[in-house]
């Protein structure tokens, strides 16, 4: 493909994403479908022009993935394509975007394949039907991309394996495998070598944007639990559910029992820790402070569910593109009271960030600032 | 004593020395009290979310017993410069509090830490370590005064206090004729009959007392034909009310006795004593766990989860096993007809003082130690739940506070106001 159908392409997948976006979708461009083989990239499959994540006020996920390509239809593959896709993510919600869509078998396939279908003439009554300035583009899909993408290649360059798990395997795992993972990036991010400040904080508030949504689905199964039982399923919940937590704490103990035996058999000495203080080790540390959290964000879904793309704009417009903090770019209209009640969430994710040891001064002072200027602007 | 030990010392203190009037022990317990005040408020807010309004915070803290004026000038300030709250103002009216207060662990370890960034007084160290050595077993005074190194006067002071606030107490040993100091902060209502059987005991059995206490700690409600009864202790122990216990008689008319260790109470009205109800609960389980008729509860966690959760199945026991939870207004016992004939259903009756007792509970079946000061107190928590904080003849009622001095305290507050420094 030419540079030109690039750039053009890339402002058509920009647009969508705006759409999206306003729509109240979390957006990422380009997603690879990777085949992996012992840990390491075999193969790409395909990948997703724009995929865009959005919940409802039961922390409900909903996808969609949009195949976005300048020009006239002129290809059946990539419609049978997407619907492969769309299938792939188990959503049945997917866009075609075309310059031009001039031909009835094209929209009768895709209605037969349940894909929406529709031209830039299409996209720009959208964008009109719900006040998107046409030439106010920002955060994820702000028009300079080369400042993330550079950033992005970076980091693939740096550390191989969290590149691959933030760009391309973290879409596919279940919410608790991402939040172990994702957590245990923090530490690495800050400790990048040859790194600015700047870019160190970008990947981590963007990793903690896609931490925020691993949260917010993981909480979509605590709401419905009594509260006195909250604690104990989000606990197991961390390790992968009843089943695994009672499992590891089996091994554990005889892990244990072996051991403590072993020792005073060999050394003739009382391994010093107690049983019940070695057990605490089968969930991570951090278990009680991410209880907390996941109970504060059940307490007010409907603010929670905005917390992953207000950490995003923080990522993109104050720390990447160096602009302050402007909540009127998601809530044109939206009183001071329902962007305090929006803030609380954020804050509490923030507060978690900061108990678990992930966040360090630099980013502490991104955050406040970022949080003041949103405030005096109410 | 480790820092979570003190905040919890400290809160025991501050809940003794609520209605009372201004004294001098107001700035010689000062640290104590005010980390004790600012547990209390803190565990209460906890995983409250938002407090809306001053008013409704004003509600919690009279219902904690905490003159609003602290509760708004240094406790709210304290938790706001740990980062604990968020404080929305309009002038100097509070609009909103948002609160993020960590976890029970955190929350005592970092106010226990506090109490010591505080330099605490000699008195505030003496009163925390003489709570903390006589919670453990009752010791002479001499032991008690070389055990927390206070000097005479000193000791005097800080038992004084205690003694008037009822966390310490002293009788004469008969066994030895001498003096014995104790705190009677778990016993109230069986005062008596507690410091009787105590008097009796000579050192080695207060030694054995706190090794039995420690044992049964580890698995509360331990059926009492479990327990070791050295010097026949259990038993009297029981009978004089030094160790709680709960009977539950089975069909055949047999008493089953299930013991606990004592927990302080700070509720005039022992049926309101949300460590009473959690006793409760967990000796039907333990029925259940032992004595069951007809199959034997092996999971005691799980049923007590079930029984909060309405899914106990029918059972032609539960009216037996359980009925001592009904008369004290924990559950409903429904009689049901079923393809095997009358059986009996459990209902758990949802309020904040059952959720409270059912929460120290699983802590106790857990093999956990309840802790007065981790546990929400009721009449703060109905307001954050319930949000019933409307100003009633009731809360408006000014109570009279009580006096408490120290030995020489006059003596005392006149040095200071001459500027007596030490």
């Amino acid at each position: 493909m030419s540079q030109t159908a690039r750039e053009l392409d890339l402002k058509l997948k920009l647009r969508v994403m705006r759409y999206l976006w306003r729509m109240g979708y979390f957006v990422r461009r380009n997603v690879e479908l990777v085949q992996y083989a012992e840990g390491r990239r075999e193969y790409e499959q395909t990948d997703v022009d724009v995929l865009g994540i959005s919940f409802d006020t039961k922390f409900k996920k909903s996808l969609i993935v949009c195949d976005c390509r300048t020009g006239r239809t002129s290809n059946p593959e990539r419609i049978f394509r997407l619907a492969g896709i769309a299938k792939y993510f188990g959503t049945q919600d997917a866009i075609l975007v075309r310059d031009f869509i001039s031909e009835t078998k094209y929209f009768d396939l895709c209605k037969k394949l349940a894909i929406n279908a529709i031209s830039q003439d299409q996209l720009d009554e959208l964008e009109n039907s719900v006040g998107i300035a046409k030439d106010l583009f920002y955060g994820s899909f702000c028009e300079d991309q080369s400042k993330s993408d550079g950033l992005f290649d970076s980091l693939r360059r740096f550390d191989k394996n969290i590149y691959e798990y933030i760009a391309v395997q973290n879409w596919e795992d279940p919410p608790h495998l991402r939040i172990l993972t994702l957590i245990g990036f923090f530490d690495r991010l800050k400790d990048m070598k040859g790194f600015t400040d700047s870019a160190k904080s970008f990947m981590i508030f963007n990793t903690l944007s896609i931490l925020s949504l691993a949260f917010i689905e993981f909480a979509k199964d605590v709401l419905s639990i009594k509260s006195g039982e909250k604690e104990l399923f989000i606990k197991e919940g961390l390790i992968g559910g009843r089943l695994s937590y009672h499992e590891r704490k089996e091994l554990l103990s005889t892990f244990y029992d072996f051991m403590v035996s072993e020792i005073h058999q060999r050394y003739s000495q009382k391994y010093p820790v107690p049983k019940k203080a070695f057990m605490e080790s089968v969930i991570p540390s951090y278990a009680k402070y991410f209880v907390d959290l996941i109970l504060r964000l059940c307490q007010d879904p409907e603010a929670s569910i905005e917390a992953p793309r207000i950490i995003d704009l923080f990522a993109y417009e104050k720390v990447l593109n160096g602009r302050k903090m402007n909540l009127d770019l998601l809530y044109p209209n939206m009183s001071n009271q329902q962007i305090t009640r929006i803030l609380k969430p954020i804050k509490d994710i923030y507060t978690f960030m900061q108990r678990t040891d992930l966040s360090d001064k630099n980013i502490d002072s991104i955050f406040n600032s970022g949080i003041q200027e949103i405030e005096s602007e109410q | 004593m480790n820092s979570a030990e003190i905040a919890a010392k400290a809160v025991e203190i501050s809940k003794a020395l609520v209605n009372t009037s201004v004294g001098m022990h107001n700035f010689d317990l000062e640290v104590t009290r005010s980390i004790g005040d600012l547990t209390r408020l803190a565990v209460t807010l906890r995983r409250a979310g938002t407090i809306d309004s001053e008013q409704q915070m004003a509600a919690i803290s009279q219902a904690l017993k905490i003159d609003y004026r602290i509760a708004k000038n240094e406790i709210l300030t304290k938790l706001d410069e740990l980062n604990w709250i968020d404080i929305k103002r309009d002038g100097s009216r509070i609009q909103r509090i948002d609160e993020k207060i960590p976890p029970i662990e955190d929350v005592m370890s970092t106010l226990g830490k506090e109490w010591e960034n505080k330099q605490p007084t000699v008195y505030d160290r003496g009163s925390i370590a003489a709570l903390s050595t006589l919670t453990k077993r009752p010791y002479e005074k001499d032991a008690i005064q070389s055990e927390i190194k206070l000097n005479d006067e000193d000791f005097d002071v800080i038992y004084s206090y205690g003694n008037a606030a009822t966390y310490l107490g002293s009788f004469k040993s008969e066994e030895t004729n001498r003096t014995v100091i104790w705190t009677p902060l778990c016993w109230a209502g069986k005062l008596d009959t507690v410091e009787k059987f105590l008097s009796k005991q000579s050192e080695s059995k207060l030694e054995h007392l706190a090794k039995l206490s420690k044992e049964i700690k580890e698995y509360q409600g331990v059926p009492l034909e479990n327990v070791q009864n050295k010097f026949g202790l259990l038993d009297a122990g029981v009978f004089h009310g030094y160790f709680p216990s709960v009977t539950i008689k089975d069909r055949k008319e047999i008493d089953h006795g299930y013991v606990f260790t004592a927990t302080p109470q700070f509720e005039p009205d022992p049926k309101q004593d949300i460590f009473e109800k959690a006793r409760l609960l967990v000796a039907c389980i333990r029925h259940g766990q032992y004595h069951a008729e007809i199959s034997k509860i092996k999971y005691p966690r799980l049923i007590l989860k079930a029984m909060r959760e309405n899914v106990l199945s029918p059972h032609s026991y539960a009216n037996i096993q359980y009925l001592i939870l009904k008369l004290h207004n924990i559950v409903d016992i429904e009689e049901v007809d079923t393809a095997g004939g009358k059986r009996y259903m459990v209902r758990w009756i949802d309020s904040p003082e059952n959720n409270i007792a059912a929460d120290v509970a699983d802590m106790m079946l857990r093999g956990d130690e309840p802790s007065a000061a981790a546990t929400k107190e009721v009449e703060a928590y109905k307001i954050m739940v319930q949000g019933v904080y409307n100003y009633t003849a009731e809360q408006r009622k000014m109570v009279a506070t009580r006096q408490i001095k120290a030995k020489g305290e006059f003596d005392r507050l006149m040095q200071r106001a001459i500027g007596v420094k030490g």
